[in-house]
Order: C-alpha cells, then structure tokens, then sequence
C-alpha cells in the first residue's frame, strides 16, 4: 500500500517537473513581455522531434552524454529559430492589441504543428532513454524509473537556477525591473529591447531544451504541443501570472490532482484537471501566488 | 458609418445574393460542389457566432468548436435514437444544449478571469467535451454516429420530406440565412449598441449603468447558442458526426473565418468561410498543409491586414472616394 | 481627527459616507472617513496628491469595494452595491482622463448613453427597430449644444482635443439624468481660457438641473468659484471641512498646504 503511494507520488512529481520544465520558459516570457505564447508549446515539439532525430543515428543504444548533447542541439535549433520567428513576429507585435497578440501566438503554433506533421508525419514516434537512465530503482513496492529521477532533477534544478539568478543577480534584479515598469528601465539606461529579444529568444531555446530532455518521457505525436501548452498554461493561471515560484507549486500541487485522476478516475482524463482549474479560478481567481487584480 | 443610424439595404443585399447563388448551385455544380457550399452556409453561421462574441462583446474563446459539436452531436443522437421527435423540436433541444453550454462557461469563468485567461479555459473546456465525447459509448467514441437520417419537417397539416434530392440543401440555405438575419437584427439594435460600449470602453459603459457582466454572458450565451445552431444543420447535412468536430483545430476555423473575411464587418466571417471553402478545398489532400495554412493565413492577417478582406477592400474604398472628391475639386477650381 | 466646522443646512442628504476605511493590503489609503452631500450642495474635496482623493472617490462611486464603512446613497445604504447600479439610482461620474467611447462619433457617444439610460429605466425597444430612435437623437443633439459641442458632433471622439473630450464627457453624465454629478478633477490639463468655460459650464449646469455635486480639484480659483462646501483630505483622513472661507482661513489648513511639520502620521 505505501509502495503504490509512493509510486503515485513519485508520477506524480514526475508530472510536476516536466511540467514544470515548459511552464517556466512560459512564465518568464509572460513575465517580462506580458505575452503569453501559445507557440512555446509548439517550438518544445519540435525541439523533442529535433533531439529524436538526433538520437536515431545512434540506434538503441543511447550514451547519456549523447541525450544530452541532442537535447542541447534542440535547443540551439529552436533558439536560431526562434531569431528568425523574434524578427518576423515578435517584434511587430508590440505595437498589436493584446487579443490579437494572442492570436498571433496561437497561429503560430498552428504553424508548428502543420511543420511537424510535415516533416515527421502523423505517426507516433518513441524514443528510450539513454543508457544509465534505462532502470529503476526499488524501494519496497514502489519502481521508481530513474528517468524519472533524472526528469525530477532537471525540474529541480532550473527552479533553483531561476530562482537564484531572478533573486540574487543583478542580470535577475534588471529583468524584474524591466518586468514591473519598462519606462523607468529605458528612463535609467537599460537597452529594453534588446533584453526583450533576449528573452524571446532565450524562452524559445528553453522550450527546445525542456523538448530534448523529455524526448523520452512520451511518445512524439504532433499533439504534443497542445497536451504540453494546456498543462503549462494550467500551471500558469494556478500559480499565477509571471511568478516562478507560483509555477513551481502549481505544478506540485497539479501533478498530484493529475496522479489522482490517473488512479481514480482514468476513464475520464482531463476533468479533473479542469474542474480544478474551474475552482481556482472561483475562489482565488488571482492564482496561488498572484497579486489581487486592481479595478 | 454611424452604428446609431443603420442602414439595412447593404447588408439585405448582399444577404439576397449570396443565397441566389447558392440556391442556383445545385443546378450547374456537381455533387462535390454542392456538398462544399452547405458546409460553408454552416461555417458562415458558425463564424458569425463566434465574431459575436469576439467583435461585438471582445470575448475570445479558443473552444467554439464544444458548441458546434454539441449542437452537432445533439442532433444527431436524437435523430437516431428518438426518431419520433419533429425535427423542429430536435434542433431546439440541440440549440438549448448549446445554450446551456455556453451559460455554464460563462458563469464559470466570464466575469473572474481575464481576457487570457478565459481564453485558455475555453481551450481547456473544448479539450474536455472532446476527450468526453471520445469516451461515451452512447455517442460512438471515437467512431462517431453515423447513418444520421435527414426527417421531414412537419408542419401538421403537410410535411417538407428533407430526405428527398436537395430538400434538405435548401432548408439547411434558408435555415443559417434566418440565423444570419437574426443575429445581425443583434448586432445592429440597441442591444448591439449596448454591446460595442462594453467592448469599447467598459470602465466608461459600467458608469454608465450598463450591467458589463450580464451583457458580456448574454452576448457569449447568443454566440454559443448560433454556433450549436450551425452544428445541429450540419449533422443530417453531413449524416456523420466525429469528434473531430470538437477538436482544438475546429476552434480556430471561426477565428481564421472572422478574422480574415475582417472581423469589424458584421457579413465578415462569411467573406472568411467562402474564401477559405476555396483554399480548404484546393488543399484538401496534404497532410499538415492545412495547419500550415490556417496559421500561417492568421499570421499574415494579424500582422499585415489587420483589417481582413472586408478592411482592406473598406480602405481601399475610402481612398478612392477621397482622391475622386480631390479630383473633383480641383476640376472645378480650375473651370473658370 | 475630523473637525466640522459647520453643518450643511436643510435639504436630505443625497451622500452620505460613515466611517470608510479602504486598504490595499497593508496600506491604508482612506481611514475613518465622513462625508456628506446634502441636495444642492456643491461639496469639493481637496488635498496633496496622494491622499486618496481618486481611492475615495472609486469608493463612493462603486468602482471599488470599501474595506469598512457604510455608503448610503438619498436613505439607502449602497455600500456592496456595485457602480453600475449605483448609477442607475441617479449617480454620473467623470473620470480624470476622459473616459468616451473614442471609436464613436460625439454625437454617438450621447446617443449611447441615452439608450443606456432608456435601458436602465426599462424602457423596452422593438427587436426589430435598428437605428436610434428620433426623440433620443433629438434629445442628443440639444444636449451637445448645451455644452457647446455641436461643432464636432459628426466628429470621431478619438480626435477630439483633452477639453473637448472632457465636456463630451460630461455631456454623457448629463444623458443619465443623474441627481448626483461626481466629477474627479474636471478641470486637469485645461489652459486658464478653457478652466474658466468649464466652471460656468459646470456651474451653469448644476444650476439649471438642479444637481448635487462632488469634485475634486487642485485649482483653488475652481474650488473657490464653484464649492459651497469644502473638505481637505490629508492621509486619508478628512482632517477638516466646512464653508470653503472658513476653511480657507483654518490653521490647519495651512500647515498642510505650506509643508510645515505637524505632527500627522
């Protein structure tokens, strides 16, 4: 009985950092753009087809240095991507209204997945994880994949990482400046825009990166981007709007309500997901960690 | 153009050719043809709905197609399993799904979430009903209904059977361009009017008495309504429905169908529907061309001609009107 | 700390605030404030910036929920009712920057608010009847010549210069046929020239439909001109109110306006 607990939470948290992984590129473009880009979903795909590609030329056998190597070739490859997509788009938004800012960035992962569905074709793609990955480790009943330690950790760590260069750095301290009041930032010097091409960019590499590192953690649809995005933007409007750390515990607190649909209520994926969204947004509409909304 | 002084023969006009074209089509088109244009009249009433909502209210949802599919499956469930229905009392138990439907969302999510955020509720909503609809056996899961049967229409002392040649080709014409008149008397009368200030400036409309959150459900209830509308005509149309129909890819066709006819133009999303029934139609056998070109059209749109069709052909307009006044003018400035 | 210097005389009261406090988390923005508008009254509050001037006015208006207190409004306490309905029951407010529907033409914008009015009362319309009705288009019209903007009727709001948008503006609380006009700072951003139109126009206004009215301003001449009754906020607090010479001629007053350390929190 303990063992299946554990084993549940331990998917459940599992959950949480993958989830977590997207969400936090999400939030940070949100946080200091104030855009919330429905492609980010879109370039995390392709960065996971990307590092699939990549990890077909070394047949079955996977050498982590390998893995990691393909997830950071996706990355490069969504982060030069995401240049060109900076310039083409991007950069002509800033001047759109804010639903059609939305729209922009839904049409743009439209355009992601008629990419993939392109070039990779409709079927359902799988990749293992790379070896020294491949096995579990057992704790009474539970089997806990160390993939899955491996996907927990990467969470982990770029939620520390955030948190230490957002909070003690003054590369950090600049950009949050620039997230409450870009006004003042160009008023005291600081190159506004080029920190927002920046970030798109970076947000995009990231998207690329978390794709390459989960690669193994699904099978490769071309419904990954929307099963990905709906997660992350689930995290976002739980946690709140630009705070890491509301996403960190959002992902947390919705991996467990995913671990417990799964067990509960499998015939019916999503409802719970949703009715909890539904109820957040009833009682607490400004997230977990939100500010309150002014008039 | 004065939204307080309106003038129905444009709109009326363009009403009545549109529907001479399409009724004449059966007679000259082909089969394949034919089939296209109805499933275009149901998009145009489809994308009106949700521009409803969208232009009128500037409510954006990202899951219309639950309502299509509601409607659509509504439809189709009662005509195969309670065939005794009249077909009248069929599509309005289907039109009150859609109804109910849209006033749950609403109440949920309208008035707590922002704009962003309802927009992602909705698109978590219509992820929900089509994971739903996939897992009910009583609507055929993944397969969908089938065999859906088009019935007479009753009217007591004769009936209309729909079943018969392109009986129900001409009733479903008629049926979305009634829907079509009657959402535009919406947008046109005060309650349009009422509406554009919410969109405008809700700060300023709420100071001035109006009720900004009763209004916007209103107007989100009347769009969802119309869309189940145009679901339920399709479903005997197509005499098949899936869960595609539900799909995150279905919501977007309104948008596209809005945005690219122009969304500020009440007869918009039907510039949209026909034009992309074109494109659709040329490109149908691709595989992922046809996300390609959805986004890739939005894109363009968003970014270069805001205005879709209607805006540009609008300016285009304007300009010409402007340079033959200058013209005129310096005409005779310069007769002596 | 809130000294009355005198009551107003006769007539109910249309205002009335009772002890509102309003907090946006831990700060205190208005504490432990009374106010009162009696019919016919022309009560101008004024203070520094950042005394919570435009917060108390978002209270007694509806837009903001007061975190304590009572608002009553001719008798009935409106203090969870929120602005639109407070509108309803004869309140028009104006806002610091102009608020109009800027995609309209002038002439649209009352046109809307008539028929918003129309709406309030009830007062049904065919489903089928499209454009405005005649009366209200009359009814409009006559309303812009009286503030003198039947110029720019046909224009689009959005290029309308800062005076005209505010006296479109008032031309729209004027629509609602309010008992109560609150105008936050009607006269911001104007040059001399176009404060002095305001205030006779104002003044004229209040006058020929019998309003009561609540602003607030930094311009003495304006206070001076148009108040019959004058409160001083200062830290959230009504630290003194009464005829506006007496105020005028109040110590206190003074400390406040002249920056002297007073000892206030």
């Amino acid at each position: 009985m303990a063992g299946d607990l554990l084993t549940i939470l331990f998917n459940a948290m599992t959950w949480s950092m993958a989830t977590f992984l997207v969400a936090s590129g999400l939030t940070i473009v949100f946080g200091i753009l104030h855009v919330l880009n429905f492609s980010h979903g879109g370039f995390f795909m392709i960065g996971a087809y990307v590092a699939y590609t990549v990890l077909t030329y070394f047949g079955f056998e996977v050498p982590l240095w390998a893995y990691l190597a393909a997830s950071f070739i996706a990355a490069i490859a969504t982060g030069v991507a995401g240049v060109g997509v900076d310039a083409l788009i991007f950069r002509r938004l800033q001047n759109v209204e804010g639903v059609y800012v939305l729209i922009a960035t839904y049409a743009l992962l439209l355009v992601c997945d008629g990419f993939v569905k392109l070039v990779w074709g409709l079927n359902y793609l799988g990749a293992s994880p790379p070896n020294g990955l491949l096995d579990a480790i057992f704790l009474g009943d539970a089997i806990l994949p160390t993939y899955s330690l491996f996907v927990i950790g990467c969470g982990l760590l770029v939620f520390v990482l955030l948190e230490c260069i957002l909070n003690h750095t003054s590369v950090g301290r600049t950009l949050q400046a620039i997230a409450i009041d870009p006004w003042m930032a160009r008023a005291v010097g600081i190159d506004v825009s080029a920190v927002y091409r920046g970030t798109v960019i970076a947000g995009f590499s990231l998207a690329g990166l978390a794709g390459g590192l989960l690669v193994a953690n699904q099978s490769l649809s071309p419904e990954l981007a929307h099963i990905y995005i709906l997660q992350a933007f689930g995290v976002v409007i739980i946690g709140g709007m630009g705070s890491i750390r509301g996403a960190f515990i959002a992902s947390i607190f919705l991996g467990l309500v995913e671990a417990i649909s799964a067990t509960h209520l499998p015939n019916y994926p999503g409802v719970l997901f949703f009715a909890t969204i539904a109820l957040v947004l009833v009682i607490r509409p400004q997230g977990l960690l939100g500010k309150e909304a002014t008039a | 153009m004065s939204i307080t002084t309106v003038r129905p023969l444009g709109f009326f006009v363009s009403l009545a050719a549109l529907l001479v074209v399409a009724c004449a089509l059966p007679h000259f088109a082909n089969r394949g043809v034919v089939f296209l244009a109805g499933v275009v009249a149901t998009n145009i009433v489809f994308g009106i709905a949700f521009n409803f909502a969208f232009a009128k209210a500037g409510v954006l949802s990202f899951g219309h197609a639950m309502f299509f599919a509601v409607g659509a499956y509504a439809t189709a469930y009662l005509i195969l399993n309670h065939s005794w229905m009249p077909f009248l009392l069929i599509l309005l138990i289907a039109l009150a799904c859609g109804a109910l439907l849209a006033l749950v969302t609403a109440l949920l999510a309208l008035r707590r979430a922002g704009g962003v955020s309802f927009a992602v509720i909705t698109l978590a909503l219509g992820a929900l009903v089509h994971v739903l609809i996939t897992k009910m056996t009583v609507l055929g899961r993944n397969d969908g209904l089938a065999g859906v049967a088009r019935p007479p229409l009753d009217f007591g002392v004769f009936s209309v059977p729909l079943a018969v040649g392109d009986n129900y080709y001409y009733f479903l014409v008629v049926t979305c361009a009634l829907a079509v008149v009657l959402m535009w008397f919406l947008w046109s009368n005060r309650f349009g009017r009422s509406l554009q200030t919410v969109k405008s400036d809700p700060a300023r409309a709420g100071f001035l008495g109006v009720d900004v959150n009763a209004k916007r459900l209103k107007a989100f209830v009347i769009s969802g309504t119309m869309a189940a509308l145009a679901g339920a005509l399709f479903a005997p149309w197509a005499q098949i429905v899936s869960p595609e129909l539900a799909l995150w890819t279905q919501s977007t066709m309104p948008l596209l169908f809005a945005l690219l006819g122009g969304s500020a133009f009440y007869l918009g999303p039907a510039v949209g529907a026909i034009l992309f029934g074109f494109l659709d139609y040329g490109t149908r056998t691709m595989v992922g061309v046809s996300d390609l070109m959805v986004g890739g059209l939005l894109l363009a749109v968003v970014l270069a001609v805001p205005g879709g069709m209607l805006g540009m052909l609008s300016a285009l307009w304007t300009r010409m009107t402007v340079k033959r006044e200058t013209t005129n003018a310096k005409l005779s400035e310069a007769r002596p | 700390m809130s000294v009355q210097a005198t009551t107003p005389e006769g007539g109910r009261q249309m205002l009335e605030a009772r002890k509102v406090f309003k907090n946006y988390g831990p700060i205190k923005v208005l504490k432990n404030v009374d106010l009162d508008l009696a019919d016919g009254e022309r009560h101008v509050v004024i203070g520094p910036n950042g005394a919570g001037k435009s917060t108390l006015f978002k209270v007694l208006s509806g837009e903001v929920q007061p975190t304590a207190g009572t608002i009553t409004l001719r008798g009935e306490d409106v203090s969870s009712m929120p602005g639109f309905k407070r509108v309803r029951k004869g309140v028009g407010r104006t806002f610091q920057v102009a608020r109009i529907f800027l995609e309209m033409s002038a002439l649209d914008n009352v046109i809307v608010s008539i028929e918003a009015r129309d709406a309030n009362e009830g007062k049904s319309r065919g489903f089928f009847t499209l454009s405005s009705a005649p009366d209200v288009i009359e009814e409009a019209t006559s309303i812009l010549g009286e503030l003198g903007l039947t110029k720019i009727a046909e224009t689009q709001a959005a290029v309308l210069s800062h005076g005209d948008r505010k006296r479109l503006e008032l031309a729209m609380s004027l629509a609602l046929r309010p008992k109560i006009l609150m105008l936050d700072e009607p006269t911001a951003g104007m040059s001399p020239t176009d404060r002095l139109a305001a205030v006779n126009l104002i003044d004229k206004i209040v006058r020929e439909n019998k309003l009561s009215l609540l602003l607030t301003e930094h311009d003495m001449g304006v206070v001076f001109q148009l108040g019959t009754r004058l409160s001083v906020l200062h830290y959230g607090e009504i630290v003194v109110s009464g005829l506006p010479e007496d105020v005028r001629a109040n110590p206190l007053v003074r400390e406040i306006y002249l920056g002297r350390k007073s000892g206030h929190a």
